[in-house]
């Protein structure tokens, strides 16, 4: 299947700035994490004591950290730790958000008011709090990490699914799908959901910057990300504690955290206004 | 003869496109006189609301006005500043809209919209009351009190076209234009509508313009009756020899394809074969030409508007007997 | 033998009342949409189903292919009575519709090929291009519309790759959902000769709904009128056109204008509104607007009889000459 109004609306991404910057941020942002092999000049868990804490020079484009390791190759290896556990998290979150999303609005009524009473029930947690309170119980690390932000994104995913597929149920493609003869399983996966992938977009391009945001911070605090791995939030702990000595550490991992969340929801604004049938042109009657 | 209220002086509009540069209205004139009621018949794309949008000056943004003019009372409307213009939208030209629930403002109650509508007569708010409840009764609301206080969502679709007729003739209006009055209603209400039309002429002595595509709705109302067809006007006659003495053969394509003109049952329907013109590419001959059984190789010039008669006229080569 | 027989068949939805009615059961509103719908349908007829709005005819039509459950009375397609989902789905290669608003009835993000071919893949049938090109050579379209999306068609173009995909599996009955709704009355034939020219050739049975008279005059056999959710009258298309014998009807067709100002109507048919399915009259529901309305029209609630060979009327008071005082 094509999707036919991707043309019209990639055009009218491009046309706004504010789409076009976030599409460049983010598409120099996945460069970033899928070429990052190519891209780092070292090897970022690599040690060289006799090099540590040094100021941007010509060998060391972003100087190095307090074990020495190359800042620039740390911060290009972070972006994939940031992608990965993103898209991991978000991919599970969504999958799971979407199937309970097309049951609740699609089945009976019984079970949409149960799910609707889980979906709630979950996003009345606070995200910091639940995740503090799940790593306590489970120790931090990548794998709870992800765990945390999926059962706090689901409900979100879930709920967005279930109003689209209630509004579109009584539509006539719907009911004529139903005349036809068409399982419910068809219906939901090759008629609903492809409906759908509009706003599911931008929910989900819109999403990424807070798990970036959120695995920083928790890896900031040590609760995240386990070091040597880099992280966005670990680099920035480091700086953090030698921001005496270079500033460096701490720009150099600041900067493309802002830059990422700026890219991605300036990506998912432009998207949602692309998106938005107002492309109606003026016919005569 | 009375001095016409309303001239539209071959006017031509063009709307700007994603996809290009459309003609709207190529050369449409019109006039009309207190007393008549003039129905502008065409199907989709004809131009026929974008002709109705020129009277009451509500064209979208996308339209530019090339050239012509829509002269009221021998001013030309188009050309005036926005705050006259909006003067008179709803004092001296009125319109009533083919959707009589996006007409109301859903928040306020009928009453106060109508007491409203009113703001430009100098005149306490108990009068203006008085005039609407006045109105409604004469719109055959069973209970006009009642609707003064209700909201639009309470009444049903009829019931509201008929405040809409209300409200439209509140100021006394000299030009009231009906875009396609009754065809988001039932056929039963259609036909009160119709007839509370028709009995409001007597209050009447402005002139009526009735826009629809429904041939039944003209022959019920209308006094003389203008034919579009892709952006120009391509028949104009008393409502009588239009219907019996066509000249133009899409109007008389169009009243032999109408279901309801029919005597008897008919297993196959006449149709019209061909499509419209791209109007972003106007025909250089007749618009018609590609469809018209009579067509012959003059066609590809453009056809001369033929005087038949001193009511009738047609854009077209063949009309008058001529070949 | 008949296709389709439905006898008192109805519909109650019940309305949400909030938490009184969560509580008590008995106090739960149910609001009927129609009730009392008995009638026939016979292999190769076309019976036009008209009324206005409220009428439950669109309801009706969806009831009988089991896409809206019904409260009450029977339905028997193709001699088999069909109750639970699992006989509908039965009669689903059998049976199709065609909706009102034809481009919203085709899934957006597929093409029409695609669309075409979701009959037959779905009851497990081969769906090569051949016979995709030759579904819409059927309905006179090319065969390169199979690489188009709905938003790119007309709405005559729409309509035919409806009537495409309701004959792809060559079904018994087609069920029409106002055909001719927003076309311009010089392409309406077009759909309506082609429906009826497959009619012949497939010999297929349509039951047309429609509010426009004027239309359904020249393609039903038969034509039934429904006023707020019952069958008021059924009967020959021709004979109940030249001779309504019910009130209603008789108002129906004198309210239609025609395309004739010679004949213009000069009395109104029928005064008033179209009562709310909540204030649905009591007895007989035409009691509000008829002009022949008698004491026994609020008590008793009159029966579909038949008046004369093949015509049934809902009236205390219908007659074979279609006089009712």
């Amino acid at each position: 299947m094509r999707w036919p109004a991707n043309a019209r609306a990639l055009r009218a991404l491009i046309r706004d700035p504010m789409g076009l910057m976030g599409l460049i941020l983010v598409t120099l942002f996945i460069l970033m994490a899928v070429a990052a092999p190519i891209l780092a000049p070292y090897d970022p868990l690599a040690l060289d004591v006799r090099a540590k804490l040094q100021s941007p020079t010509f060998a060391h484009w972003l100087g190095t950290d307090q074990l020495g390791r190359d800042t620039l190759s740390r911060i290009i290896y972070g972006a994939r730790t940031a992608l990965t556990i993103a898209l991991t998290a978000i991919g599970l979150a969504g999958s799971i958000g979407i199937l309970l999303g097309l049951i609740a609005g699609y089945g009976p009524r019984w079970l949409d008011a149960a799910l609707v009473l889980i979906f709630d029930a979950l996003n009345s947690l606070p995200m910091m709090m639940f995740a503090l309170a799940i790593i306590t119980v489970l120790g931090p690390g990548t794998g709870t990490l992800i765990l945390v932000v999926v059962l706090v994104s689901i409900p979100g995913y879930a709920r967005l699914i279930r109003a689209q597929t209630l509004s579109l149920r009584s539509a006539d493609f719907i009911v004529a799908e139903q005349a036809i003869g068409a399982s419910t399983p068809r219906i939901l996966l090759m008629h609903l959901l492809p409906n759908m992938f509009g706003p599911l977009c931008i929910v989900l391009s819109m999403d990424i910057p807070v798990v970036i945001m959120l695995e920083a911070g928790l890896s900031y605090l040590n609760l995240g990300v386990k070091p040597p791995t880099p992280s966005w939030g670990n680099i920035l702990y480091d700086g953090y504690t030698a921001i005496r000595t270079s500033s460096t550490l701490v720009i150099a991992a600041g900067a493309p955290l802002v830059l990422a969340t700026l890219g991605f929801t300036f990506l998912g604004e432009g998207l949602r206004d692309a998106l938005d049938p107002r492309f109606a042109t003026a016919r005569p009657r | 003869m009375n001095p016409p209220l309303l001239e539209i002086d071959t006017l031509n509009i063009t709307y700007h496109t994603d996809h290009g540069t459309l003609s709207a209205l190529r050369g449409a004139s019109l006039i009309a006189r207190a007393g008549e009621v003039i129905g502008i018949v065409g199907e989709s794309g004809c131009g026929k609301s974008t002709l109705a949008a020129s009277v009451i000056n509500l064209l979208p943004q996308a339209a530019e006005v090339t050239s012509g003019a829509v002269r009221y009372k021998g001013q030309d409307i188009l050309r005036l500043p926005p705050e006259a213009q909006r003067a008179l939208r709803g004092q001296d030209i009125a319109m009533i809209f083919q959707d009589p629930m996006t007409a109301f403002n859903p928040v306020l109650t009928m009453g106060a919209q109508l007491v409203d509508f009113q703001h430009a007569a100098q005149i306490p708010r108990a009068e203006k009351m008085a005039r609407a409840r006045a109105l409604l009764t004469r719109a055959g609301m069973p209970d006009p009190d009642l609707t003064l206080r209700r909201y639009p969502h309470q009444l049903s679709g009829g019931m509201r076209q008929r405040v809409a007729i209300a409200a439209a003739l509140l100021m006394n209006p000299t030009i009231l234009v009906a875009d396609e009055p009754t065809t988001a209603l039932d056929v039963t209400m259609e036909a009160q509508i119709i007839h509370l039309l028709r009995d409001l002429r007597s209050d009447y002595q402005g002139a009526v313009l009735v826009i629809t595509h429904h041939l039944g709705v003209v022959a019920e109302l209308c006094d003389r009756v203008y034919v579009m067809y892709a952006g120009e006007v391509v028949e104009e006659a008393l409502v009588d020899d239009l219907f019996h003495a066509p000249h133009h053969p899409y109007t008389s394509a169009l009243i032999a394809c109408d279901p309801g003109h029919f005597e008897q049952a008919t297993p196959i329907l006449p149709t019209i074969q061909g499509r419209l013109p791209d109007l972003r590419n106007p025909p250089k001959g007749c618009s018609f030409a590609p469809r018209c059984p009579l067509a012959s190789e003059i066609c590809a010039t453009p056809p001369p508007r033929v005087q038949i008669s001193p009511t009738q006229s047609a854009l077209c080569h063949k009309a008058g007997g001529r070949s | 033998m008949t296709l389709l027989s439905v006898q008192n068949l109805a519909l109650d939805l019940p309305l949400s009342g909030g938490l009184l009615s969560a509580l008590n059961p008995k106090s739960r509103r149910t609001l009927q949409i129609f009730a009392d719908v008995s009638f026939t349908l016979n292999p190769g007829e076309t019976l036009g189903l008209v009324g206005e709005s409220g009428s439950g005819k669109t309801t009706l039509a969806r009831a009988l292919l089991g896409l809206t459950p019904t409260t009450n009375g029977t339905i028997h397609f193709d001699q088999t009575q069909r109750r639970t989902p699992a006989d509908f789905t039965a009669m689903r290669a059998n049976t199709a519709m065609m909706f009102q608003d034809a481009i919203a009835s085709l899934s957006p993000r597929m093409t029409i090929g695609a669309l075409l071919a979701e009959p037959l893949i779905i009851h497990r049938q081969p769906a090569p291009k051949t016979k995709i090109a030759q579904m819409l050579a059927l309905v006179g379209l090319p065969p390169d519309f199979a690489n188009r999306y709905p938003h790119e068609l007309s709405g005559g173009q729409a309509r035919r790759v409806g009537v495409a995909r309701a004959l792809v599996l060559n079904p018994k009955l087609v069920i029409a959902d106002e055909p001719t709704a927003g076309l311009d009355v010089s392409v309406q034939g077009e759909i309506l000769n082609l429906m009826t020219d497959l009619k012949t050739r497939l010999n297929l049975s349509y039951l047309i709904i429609s509010h426009n008279l004027a239309m359904v005059r020249h393609v039903s056999d038969r034509i039934a009128v429904m006023y707020l959710g019952r069958l008021v009258e059924i009967g020959p298309t021709r004979q109940t056109f030249a001779q309504p014998l019910h009130p209603y009807s008789q108002s129906l067709i004198a309210s239609e204008p025609l395309p004739d100002p010679r004949k213009r109507r000069q009395d109104l048919a029928i005064k008033g509104e179209i009562p709310s399915l909540l204030n649905r009259p009591k007895a007989c529901v035409f009691q509000s607007r008829c002009p022949h309305v008698q004491p026994i029209c609020r008590t008793d609630p009159p029966t579909l009889r038949e008046i004369s060979p093949a015509r049934f009327v809902r009236c205390h008071f219908a007659t074979p000459t279609g006089a009712l005082t």
